[in-house]
């Protein structure tokens, strides 16, 4: 029990001289991986979705298509990155990603700084859309 | 004669209940280590965090209160360490989900300690880590015999977790929601980050 109060101690003075800009645990990097929203995807025409089958929308700068199994559109358009939340207030489009599932409704929308890092939860995400 | 005294203290120093304690804290270090790594690796420290101090204090508190306070006082005290370990499991079961069934998360799965809501309580990190000290000090208390203590204390830790679930944030359904309620699990992380310039760290009217 010692061990573990004295852990406690030392994780407390960790975390109270943290500073919250520093980097983790406070960086808000919180994907949810969860089918949180329900709504018809705006802008869908233009963005190449089938009907019946799922798309990820990857909204960035100079980035490349995630390799994901299944249809993909990258996009800068400052309009789809706002219509998504994914456009900041100082005009960069994302970088993050949405998630339409094959009825054309949104389900799914982040930021996501390792886009490049993070092939297989969008696959995650995007087949779940299925 | 100095050889067997070195003996002596060798042995005194290998004692059954020293070496179970020495195993406990290696296997705890172990572990979190590799939970740390796995969720690192997929940037999401943030996770780890809550989750863990949630899942800990789930199981170290609700120990301490069934059993009235009474938990080992000898040792490493082996059932508040399995307590706490089977607390942090179940916290961490929709993120072992995601990764080893690609589940993504639902909302039923708030049944793992609450692993949904917990995102949106107020001031997440600061909120659990509050949690997990009450119920570890609450536990402390407990095995140092002093079950009155303990129990309070633990019970502060499950009331504190209670009303931060109460007093949580909505989950938004749409997209306007998202853009016109910045919530915790949704904001930009760039804005935050140390690689990004000071000019540009500031609340984002689109996130």
């Amino acid at each position: 029990m010692l061990t573990v109060a004295v852990s406690a101690v030392v994780l407390t003075a960790w975390l109270a001289g943290a500073d919250p800009r520093s980097g983790p645990p406070f960086d808000p990097l919180q994907q949810l991986g969860m089918f949180y929203l329900d709504e018809p995807a705006p802008l869908l025409d233009g963005l190449g979705h089938t009907r019946g089958e799922p798309l990820l929308l990857v909204v960035c700068t100079g980035c490349e298509a995630p390799g994901v199994g299944g249809r993909v559109t990258v996009t800068d358009d400052p309009q789809v990155a706002r219509a998504y939340g994914l456009l900041t207030d100082d005009g960069r489009a994302g970088p993050g990603y949405a998630v339409i599932d094959g009825d054309g409704r949104v389900r799914y929308r982040t930021f996501d700084p390792n886009l490049a890092g993070n092939d297989r939860e969008m696959d995650v995400m995007l087949q779940g859309a299925r | 004669m100095r050889r067997a005294l070195t003996v002596a203290a060798v042995r005194r120093a290998l004692t059954v209940a020293a070496v179970r304690r020495a195993l406990t804290v290696a296997a705890v270090v172990g572990f979190e280590s590799y939970l740390y790594w796995q969720y690192a690796a997929h940037g999401a420290q943030f996770h780890y965090f809550i989750h863990g101090f949630t899942g800990v204090a789930a199981g170290v508190a609700v120990l301490v209160l069934v059993r009235g306070g009474r938990v080992s006082t000898r040792g490493p005290a082996l059932d508040v360490v399995l307590a706490a370990a089977a607390g942090r499991l179940l916290s961490a079961m929709p993120d072992v989900l995601f990764l080893a069934a690609d589940l993504p998360h639902e909302r039923w799965m708030d049944v793992f300690v609450a692993h949904i809501s917990v995102h949106f309580v107020p001031a997440p990190v600061a909120a659990t880590f509050t949690v997990f000290v009450l119920a570890v000090a609450g536990a402390t208390a407990a095995a140092l015999g002093r079950r009155l203590a303990g129990l309070v204390t633990a019970g502060a830790a499950v009331v504190l977790l209670v009303v931060g679930l109460a007093a949580r944030a909505p989950i938004p359904r749409t997209l306007e929601e998202v853009r016109e309620r910045p919530g915790i699990a949704l904001r930009c992380p760039l804005l935050a980050s140390a690689a990004i310039p000071p000019s540009l760290r500031r609340p984002s009217s689109n996130v």
